[in-house]
């Protein structure tokens, strides 16, 4: 069969995983300190090194014409959202956009922009979901304990409580931040990188980082999706009216 | 089917609830004592197509993965206790709290309830109770012939007797505060209860210890910012609109996949 019809289905697949993603960027456009997803695609040519022995498919016009796309990445943009004055002593912002929230959960250190935190029932400052947020004093880390009193957190995470410093927020930033991989819950994961302490969080109390969603750039990509799909069913009905040709016309006998 | 119709329809949801929260706060705008809420959001988990460092057939490892996110959900909606604003009324059992801390009441049940609103009145024996007749713990009775009732910063409630130049102190009014008051539950009628979320209440003089000091003939509002909650309105609206709109696009992408034959 054509060969063609194989591309333009590979093209349609890949716009359905784009909406997908842009569909989820749309759900969260609410959602405190989340960041941007972007669907990257690549062209994939099958390789000489991955079929060594398969001699036909190296010829550069069976490369050319089995050449699908396929999704490379779904890249995270870090760039910074709105901040939005809220008034809760604790809602906490970075408007350093490098800088990230370290917080301890069941299953390992992870990282989030989102501020919105509050004080568990044992005095800790915990995320929503309860997560404990750590502190700058690594060793014996619990997380940080609040004691009741006027509390101000300056720019540079330091905690005080009716003056006195109780504690640090435990604030880093990445070499790498395209190694950082979203959990969900508003959490990141480090994967092969290690956090370093930022320098210059500018932590911002009463503050909150809302998501960095521009919903216009959405709506465009959302739109330009639903068009190309259209495209490629273009495509694969002239090629299925070839078919049909060759089928039905180029077969007739007298 | 396209994940993308559920994770859009989680968005939607999401924020139907976040409407349902404004339009409470709104609908309590003028309600003494009444703290707004506040709905979190947290991004929902997301399926992993190729995992990080996944190995290719050329034998190189992929640095990053490819996720997709299935949506967005509610983490936890959250009362908002900063200060309302104080309104002057000149009514003697109209008492207002001045700083974190809460009134006790004793409810039908026996339990304690905590309330901000601090519009009190008297019942048929003297004794200083909630609009809903809910007494405020400790009891405090106010003698029959009293010509005037004074409340102090610090909770001292004394009154004129007829005849007398000295006022005479009947009790003290006492203030609770919660360590995580966002905890706390509402049950309406702006009462909360303890939770294992909010602590143990910490019950004190009024103005020690940062526990709030009174302040007597004025009536703490709600702390509902039209302006805000009107804004947060608009891009809840936006929200639920733009979510529809990937409905949309996924339900005619679908189409399209039906017509290619």
């Amino acid at each position: 069969m054509l060969n063609g019809l194989y591309v333009a289905a590979s093209g349609m697949l890949q716009m359905e995983k784009k909406l997908d993603v842009l569909s989820n960027n749309l759900s969260n456009i609410n959602t405190a300190g989340y960041k941007m997803d972007t669907p990257t695609f690549e062209s994939y040519l099958k390789k000489e090194e991955d079929f060594p022995q398969d001699i036909i498919r190296q010829s550069k016009y069976n490369q050319t014409i089995n050449a699908v796309s396929r999704l490379a990445e779904v890249a995270t943009d870090f760039s910074s959202g709105n901040i939005r004055q809220t008034g809760n002593p604790f809602d906490l912002a970075l408007s350093n956009p490098d800088a990230f929230f370290a917080v301890d959960t069941p299953f390992g250190i992870k990282f989030t922009k989102a501020g919105n935190f509050k004080i568990d029932n044992d005095g800790y400052l915990v995320t929503q979901q309860g997560y404990r947020v750590l502190s700058r004093n690594v060793e014996n880390n619990e997380g940080i304990r609040i004691p009741n009193g006027n509390i101000s957190i300056l720019g540079n995470g330091q905690i005080t409580v009716d003056g006195t410093v109780v504690d640090n927020l435990y604030v880093v930033e990445f070499e790498d931040k395209s190694k950082l991989q979203k959990t969900g819950y508003n959490l990141f994961t480090a994967i092969d990188t290690l956090p370093e302490e930022s320098e210059n969080p500018r932590v911002m109390q009463g503050y909150l980082e809302e998501s960095n969603i521009n919903p216009v750039r959405e709506m465009v990509n959302m739109i330009s999706t639903h068009r190309v799909f259209e495209t490629y069913q273009r495509v694969i009905r002239t090629m299925d009216t070839l078919n049909e040709r060759a089928a039905n016309e180029l077969g007739k006998i007298a | 089917m396209l994940r993308a119709l559920w994770t859009a329809a989680s968005g939607m949801t999401t924020q139907q609830i976040n409407i349902d929260n404004i339009a409470n706060n709104l609908a309590n705008v003028n309600n003494a004592g009444f703290k707004k809420s506040r709905v979190n959001f947290q991004d929902l988990l997301y399926q992993e197509l190729r995992p990080a460092g996944a190995i290719t057939a050329t034998g190189i490892s992929h640095p990053t993965g490819i996720q997709i996110g299935l949506g967005s959900n509610v983490v936890a909606t959250e009362k908002i206790f900063s200060q309302g604003n104080f309104q002057q009324t000149g009514n003697m059992l109209d008492i207002a709290i001045e700083g974190d801390g809460f009134f006790q009441v004793t409810l039908p049940d026996g339990n304690i309830g905590y309330t901000r609103a601090g519009s009190f009145k008297l019942n048929s024996d003297g004794d200083i109770v909630t609009p809903e007749g809910y007494l405020l713990e400790p009891t405090i009775n106010i003698p029959e012939n009293a010509t005037s009732i004074s409340i102090g910063t610090d909770g001292t409630v004394s009154v004129t007797l007829p005849g007398e130049v000295e006022t005479s102190e009947v009790g003290n009014i006492e203030l609770a505060r919660f360590i995580n008051p966002s905890g706390l539950k509402s049950i309406g009628n702006n009462i909360y209860l303890q939770t294992g979320a909010s602590g143990e209440p910490t019950t004190g003089v009024p103005g020690e210890d940062g526990i709030g000091s009174i302040a007597q003939g004025v009536l703490e509002m709600s702390n509902v910012n039209v302006v805000e909650e009107m804004v947060n309105m608009i891009t809840g609206q936006r929200a639920y609109e733009i979510n529809s709109k990937a409905i949309q696009t996924g339900d005619e992408m679908l189409q399209i996949v039906n017509n290619l034959k």
